[in-house]
């Protein structure tokens, strides 16, 4: 099972954890960015004030399937909250819906831009994505593959943290705890 | 015109949690009954959160029914990093949706349960 370390431990002056980099779970930057207004108040604070300290001790970062992740979370989302405040009707996802509003409804274009803008600073500036230099998309990983207790953009996330010295993870998610010991968990 | 020294009147610089917005929406309520426009002047802030300013703002604009047009007449603010402008109008954003919401009888709580794909 994945090493689960308390958040308020690294913050600790005296916290002898060697941790240059933290990488983040999806679930933390929607909690953190809360691109619909839909996250408990609460939750956004303690993860925002979380996120602000860590970055003041360390280096935090996404990796890409993340940032893939979000956006999928962000598109769907902004289409599903749109199409039934402004038209009253519950439309499932259609990415050929979208296209169609996005270059036919000037409203639905500006709001999106607006999400569009949030996204490239949230990766851009916020949490950029650690090492794109990497690769680590080997056939290998995806043969080694256990759906069954993680999802995929789950296992790139610990194959990217595997890389660093030391390896570490903030998230929400305990499907992560599955993970050998080798990894280390932070928890909120 | 009102100017409220935000930093100042919440006697914080990182303005992350909903207290702290739900403090500044009162004063700015206050203040905008007497049919003054407010200037909200963010000098020497450090952070803020999304939960900070939908407290702050985008409950003004739900609950006096404004458009985000009548809302920008009655309240502006100076002094924000430009970084930082793109969640003032994403607060609106989201408040106006949940207006809408809340206009047509629908809880917002329970149409983001439904609406927003899990996490």
């Amino acid at each position: 099972m994945a090493n689960i370390i308390k958040i308020e431990k690294i913050l600790k002056p005296t916290s002898q954890y060697p941790i240059q980099n933290i990488l983040l779970d999806t679930n933390i930057i929607i909690n953190y960015e809360d691109p619909f207004g839909s996250v408990a108040p609460n939750l956004n604070a303690k993860i925002s004030q979380y996120i602000n300290v860590l970055k003041s001790h360390y280096t935090i970062n996404s990796i890409f399937v993340t940032a893939l992740e979000y956006f999928n979370y962000i598109q769907v989302g902004f289409y599903n909250v749109f199409v039934d405040t402004h038209e009253g009707t519950f439309e499932k996802y259609s990415s050929k819906e979208f296209k169609q509003l996005r270059n036919k409804n000037s409203e639905f274009a500006a709001s999106w831009n607006l999400h569009l803008k949030s996204f490239v600073r949230t990766f851009k500036k916020h949490f950029p994505p650690f090492d794109t230099t990497r690769e680590i998309y080997s056939l290998t990983v995806i043969q080694n593959f256990d759906g069954n207790k993680v999802d995929f953009g789950d296992e790139i996330l610990y194959q990217y943290a595997m890389k660093l010295s030391y390896p570490v993870i903030l998230t929400m998610d305990k499907d992560f705890k599955s993970y050998p010991d080798e990894l280390n968990l932070i928890q909120l | 015109m009102y100017t409220i020294m935000v930093c100042e009147y919440l006697h914080n610089t990182n303005l992350l949690s909903p207290d702290l917005g739900q403090k500044l929406r009162k004063k700015i309520v206050t203040k905008n009954n007497n049919r003054n426009k407010i200037i909200l002047d963010f000098a020497g802030y450090d952070y803020m959160s999304s939960s900070f300013l939908n407290q702050a703002l985008g409950y003004i604009l739900i609950n006096k029914k404004w458009s985000i047009r009548e809302f920008k007449k009655n309240i502006k603010w100076i002094n924000v990093n430009k970084d930082d402008k793109l969640d003032f109008d994403l607060a609106l954003e989201n408040a106006r949706n949940k207006l809408r919401l809340i206009q047509n009888n629908i809880d917002p709580e329970k149409f983001f349960r439904e609406h927003l794909p899990a996490c």
